[in-house]
């Protein structure tokens, strides 16, 4: 009988897992880039061809010519446009994001003041969308179909209908009744007390992470559910494994790729949702300088600031597929994907 | 059988309480005719009463009616949203997918890009240039959502394209413009529909989200979100006057969100295969043969239940050296009762009654942690499916080495010269590499042989083979009936799990003959393929196309006739 | 017999990397029934769908009654190739799953120009009962309310309502349990003597091959190793392929 000579181990010619995540690499940060300048293109676009006149939009109808014409000629909107993007691309490289109308001052600078606020926002959000979806799904998966898991799909529907800016006012109003001094919140630095920052992002950090650990429970449930059914999880039990064994060896690793991926869709989230609940406290983060930007049409601060949060957005896509291919070799072939959640 | 088209009853409340909504978010404020939307400053913020059912605003307005009012915008915007996002993704979606390629290429990475964008900031991003105001919003949330249906039309158009229904008809002379319309449009419909029902819940979240932090709807103008930004400055003050648009906001996008999954689950239902009807006569049982006292494997009148009874009462019994053949339809309850003896049986399917012996001992009167390992040390089961047995993250080695720890062996060294003797066994050429392999990096062929090494692993007295051979080629197929033989020699007991006669006849010293559940025939191999005693083994026999039927009918149980 | 389908040097490769196709060379006479066998990976399939035109060869020839069809595409192809018609592995995919049967089969009547409506309801009602299905009973019905036997019934009936010339069967019977493989077989074989029709019926499997088939084509890694027919091919095997398939066969 011959020993199928003719048979090969697929996919294991030259180099080992590691050679190939390096391969991977280099292509997804290609593929950031690339995503990148299109959305910046995009951007540039919408801004600086949709409308007819954007230097008279800026300074209202009682603006004199003159002053237009200055303006159009800070902005470079008297050369063409490729000159423009290129410009604009080129300053960008050294950091430099234009000057703000509204605040006349650079749109770098006046972003890194408020950048550690939003993101310690995002991470709070992220952190308990973890702490609470993770748990809460494997609590539904252990008997799906049962009760327990039907409540926790129930109150995690609701958790998806509930806008973060709602939650955040019941918040307040749970928080006045409990509390008679509760006088809102008031944003505290890190390195002023890293406790009191803690507290004061605590209630925001909450109403931003509720819809998210919606869909963390959603997501991870669903994929936990089709891996007990999985037939490996069956061949595992007929080895006479333990439970917990069968849960670390086998499960885990192959319920990581979809918890990564979620994790990845939810900091996408959690950054519209700061923006927001930022409004609702008052706190000084790059969502409230966005709104105050787009209410003064203040152009190349609200770029800026959305060019800023696009890049963390795609660089947080990108990591999840880097760590998803790793996991799961399988993915590293297939093409990258981006968030499967409707919209 | 019953027909699966209609929607799930939470969907169809959804949908009844949506429509009634929109019918009052219509009239209401027609018959109030502006009474209550006065402005008033004497009701000024006033708690809920008779009157006024979701208390009074800071102008005095009725709330219940300025949210019907509302409504209007809120609920316009949302469909102009979803219309238009609809029909471009439409549009981008299908020539996408109709011309592939470059096209394709080009339009989705675009398309992933936006996706990629956390959804507001576009918004945003146009209404910095446009301004709030209702149409700016539904341009600029429409062009938000576009991408999500061209994806949804585009995963479509894909699938459908190649499907076999789709090339059946072209292949018949369908024109493109016929493929189109009757074959890949409806079902393409029946998925949008579901995502426009989310969307829908979505576009009414970012309405509100944005009017909310007052970048949406003009101050003028009335809607949901809206609404809530002039609560804000009377939380404490007056908490009905933002609780109640809220709480209208979570009811209408949870019902949205009902509708969607309802929708979705409509569409997987429609791919789900048909059951094969049940048969009118139910097959007579074999008489149960008390099993010989030192068999291997007895099942004892073995009844097993998911909603309904699956397998009947059956017994069978497996000796040491011996290959018992159960052979039978598909669904007939062969793989069942295999895992029912490896107490491997699905969630949902439950052992009714029966008693089953392994090696002399009944693993019922174990507990549950000696009764894995018993069994896991007695059985050896190879599997049918080979690339879903085995976990898609674990090298195979690692996998059988599981299985070898329980023999005892914990020297590490020991246990990987296990693993390679073991791939060495079933014929696999560079046992080393083979080990560290996953599962995907195999062929169909070498995933078997794995599965088999597996199952010899524990070296079990009892081997489950679950049709090893299905899905292999006559050579690997070989390979693995061969090391079969080999196990029965050594005084392994096999039950044979196939639908294929001349393999069963090859290999099996025993035949059992196993139909809707029950036995129907079983005896010694040559005795039942030769001499069928029930209509259903002589029909299986008959129905067996061979060279040497050429010409007759397949079938027909004596004679035949020529077709 | 007249000559239908024939195929020149087909070849085709994947990727660039590996032929998947060599040096195809096929003759299909009118009313011909011709097996197509061979493990998986050898590329049967892809013959299959060369002639689909869902795949289009690199080099060589296919010409079907008397027209190179080889690269044709759209309309050309759609006037060159009336009378093929495919039956698949799986029915159920293969229908739509939201249209009554009687309806499915009858489009094919309608694609073929068929004008007369009470003409087209009368040769369905004929092609349903043929296939063993009572056209009251099921032609209402919708796939999921049929079992996997009635469904590939049904595609058989869609397949050759219109009287087709060629039918290619691509593992037509590979999916169904043994009595049901029997039945549809029979089918096939008493439909392509009655309506003369020729058949490439594609499958993995020797024994239905050798039951059904006039003529057979052993494939082997893109490469037909060995044709002729089918009695020859059984009792007295050239290529050390065929010959191991059919020793296996033979094993008692």
């Amino acid at each position: 009988m011959s020993s199928g000579s003719g048979e090969r181990v697929i996919g294991r010619r030259s180099s080992g897992r590691l050679g190939r995540s390096a391969r991977l690499v280099a292509a997804r940060l290609l593929q950031l880039v690339a995503t990148l300048l299109l959305i910046l293109l995009f951007a540039f676009v919408v801004f600086y061809i949709l409308p007819g006149e954007p230097a008279r939009i800026m300074l209202g109808p009682n603006a004199t010519p003159e002053k237009v014409a200055a303006l159009e000629r800070s902005l470079g909107l008297d050369q063409p446009f490729p000159l423009r993007l290129a410009r604009y691309v080129g300053n960008l490289l050294r950091g430099d994001l234009g000057t703000s109308l509204r605040f006349a001052q650079p749109v770098t600078r006046l972003i890194m003041e408020r950048l550690e606020l939003t993101l310690s926002l995002a991470a709070g959000g992220l952190l308990l969308a973890l702490l609470v979806g993770a748990p809460l799904a494997f609590i539904a998966a252990r008997h799906p179909g049962g009760l327990i898991d039907r409540v926790i799909l129930a109150l995690s529907r609701i958790g998806l209908a509930v806008p973060p800016f709602y939650l955040a006012i019941l918040l307040t109003l749970a928080a006045g009744a409990l509390f008679r001094s509760f006088g809102g919140v008031r944003y505290v630095p890190p390195h002023v007390s890293l406790t009191a920052s803690l507290r004061s992002l605590l209630l925001p950090a909450i109403a931003v992470a509720v819809p998210r650990v919606a869909w963390v429970v959603q997501f991870l449930r669903g994929a936990l559910v089709e891996q007990f059914e999985m037939d490996y999880v069956r061949t595992a039990r007929g080895k006479g494994l333990s439970r917990p064994a069968i849960l670390i060896r086998h499960l885990l690793p192959n319920a990581l790729v979809p918890l990564i991926t979620v994790l990845g869709l939810v900091l996408a989230e959690l950054f519209s949702g700061a923006l927001i609940i930022e409004q609702v406290y008052n706190l000084p983060g790059l969502g409230r300088l966005l709104v105050t930007a787009v209410e003064a049409r203040d152009f190349p601060l609200a770029l800026g600031i959305i060019l800023v949060i696009a890049s963390l957005v795609v660089l947080a896509g990108t990591l999840v597929d880097l760590i998803n291919g790793l996991i799961d070799p399988r993915l590293a072939h297939a093409r990258p994907g981006r968030g499967t959640v409707l919209r | 059988m019953k027909r699966r088209r209609t929607l799930p009853r939470g969907g169809r409340l959804a949908l009844v309480l949506l429509l009634l909504l929109l019918l009052a978010v219509l009239l209401v404020p027609v018959i109030d005719g502006g009474r209550s939307t006065v402005m008033d400053p004497a009701r000024r913020l006033q708690p809920p009463s008779a009157a006024h059912l979701f208390g009074t605003d800071n102008y005095g307005r009725d709330i219940l009616i300025c949210l019907f009012e509302g409504g209007r915008a809120t609920l316009s915007i949302a469909a102009g949203t979803i219309l238009l996002g609809c029909l471009a993704g439409l549009v981008i979606g299908a020539l996408s997918g109709f011309f592939g390629g470059r096209v394709d290429w080009l339009l989705m990475r675009f398309n992933d890009a936006l996706l990629s964008f956390p959804s507001i900031l576009l918004a945003l991003l146009f209404i910095t240039v446009l301004g709030g105001g209702r149409w700016q919003l539904i341009l600029a949330m429409g062009l938000m959502f576009t991408p999500s249906f061209a994806r949804v039309v585009r995963t479509g158009f894909m699938q459908q394209r190649s499907s076999p229904h789709v090339i059946r008809v072209q292949v018949m002379g369908a024109s493109p413009w016929r493929v189109m319309t009757v074959h890949i449009l409806p079902l393409i419909l029946v998925r949008l529909s579901s995502a426009i029902a989310i969307g829908l819940a979505n576009a009414i979240l970012t309405e509100s989200s944005l009017s909310f932090l007052g970048l949406g709807i003009p101050p003028s103008e009335r809607s949901w979100g809206r609404m809530l930004h002039d609560a804000q400055s009377f939380i404490f003050e007056a908490p009905w006057f933002a609780v109640f648009p809220g709480l209208i906001i979570v009811f209408t996008v949870l019902l949205a969100f009902i509708l969607g999954s309802a929708l979705t689950e409509l569409r997987s239902a429609t791919i789900s295969p048909g059951d094969v009807p049940a048969p009118e006569v139910a097959p007579a049982q074999h008489p149960v043969v008390e099993p010989p006292a030192d068999a291997l494997l007895g099942i004892h009148e073995l009844t097993l239940a998911a909603d309904e009874e699956v397998v009947h009462g059956i017994s069978l019994h497996v000796s040491a050296g011996e290959i018992l053949g159960l052979v039978g339809e598909s669904g007939s309850g062969k793989t069942m009762t295999a895992l029912a003896v490896a107490d491997l049986l699905p969630r949902g399917v439950r052992r009714r009654g029966g008693r089953i012996q392994i090696a002399g001992q009944n693993p019922d009167l174990l507990s549950a942690h000696a009764r894995r390992r018993y069994l896991a040390s007695k059985v050896g089961f190879c599997y049918q499916d080979a690339l879903t047995a085995l976990n898609p993250l674990l090298p195979v080695g690692r996998q059988i080495a599981e299985s070898v720890r329980l023999t005892g062996v914990r020297d590490t060294e020991a246990i990987r010269a296990r693993v390679l003797e073991l791939l060495t066994k079933v014929h696999l050429a560079e046992p080393e590499t083979v080990a560290r392999a996953l599962p995907h990096e195999l062929s169909g062929g070498m995933r078997q042989r794995v599965l088999l090494a597996m199952a010899l692993a524990a070296e079990p007295d009892l081997i489950l083979a679950d049709e090893p051979t299905a899905a292999l080629d006559g050579e690997t197929a070989d390979i693995v009936l061969e090391e079969l033989g080999r196990q029965r020699e050594q005084g392994r007991g096999i039950l044979f799990i196939s639908h294929d006669i001349d393999i069963v006849r090859r290999l099996a010293d025993r035949v059992a003959v196993m139909r809707h559940g029950r036995i129907v025939e079983c005896g010694p191999t040559e005795e039942v393929l030769t001499r069928p005693q029930t209509d259903y083994t002589r029909l299986l026999l008959a129905s067996q196309p061979s060279f040497a039927r050429r010409g007759l009918l397949l079938g027909i149980q004596t004679g035949g006739e020529k077709p | 017999m007249s000559e239908l389908l024939r195929l020149t040097d087909l070849r085709l490769a994947y990727t660039g990397e590996r032929l998947v196709l060599r040096d195809i060379d096929l003759v299909i006479r009118e009313g011909d029934v011709t097996g197509l066998i061979g493990e998986s990976g050898s590329g049967k399939t892809t013959i299959a769908r060369l002639l689909s035109g869902e795949l289009e060869a690199e080099s060589g020839q296919i010409i079907y009654a008397g027209t190179d069809i080889t690269h044709l595409r759209g309309a050309a192809r759609r006037r060159a190739t009336q009378g093929m018609a495919m039956v698949f592995q799986d029915p159920y995919t293969s229908l739509d799953t939201w249209r009554p049967v009687a309806a499915q089969v009858e489009e094919s009547l309608i694609i073929r120009g068929e004008r007369d409506r009470d003409e087209r309801r009368r040769r369905v009602a004929a092609i349903l009962r043929a296939v063993g299905l009572d056209p009251e009973r099921y032609g209402s019905r919708v796939p999921a309310e049929l079992s996997g036997g009635q469904r590939q019934r049904v595609a058989i009936a869609a397949a050759t309502v219109a009287r087709p010339r060629l039918l290619i069967a691509d593992e037509a019977v590979s999916a169904l349990d043994i009595p049901v493989q029997a039945q549809i077989l029979n089918l096939l074989a008493l439909l392509s003597g009655s309506m003369g029709f020729a058949c490439l019926f594609i499958s993995h499997d020797l024994n239905v091959v050798s039951w059904l088939c006039d003529h057979v084509a052993v494939l082997h890694e893109g490469e037909i190793v060995e044709y002729g027919e089918t009695g020859r091919v059984f009792t007295n095997p050239q290529h050390p392929r065929t010959q191991a398939l059919v020793r296996r066969l033979a094993r008692p």
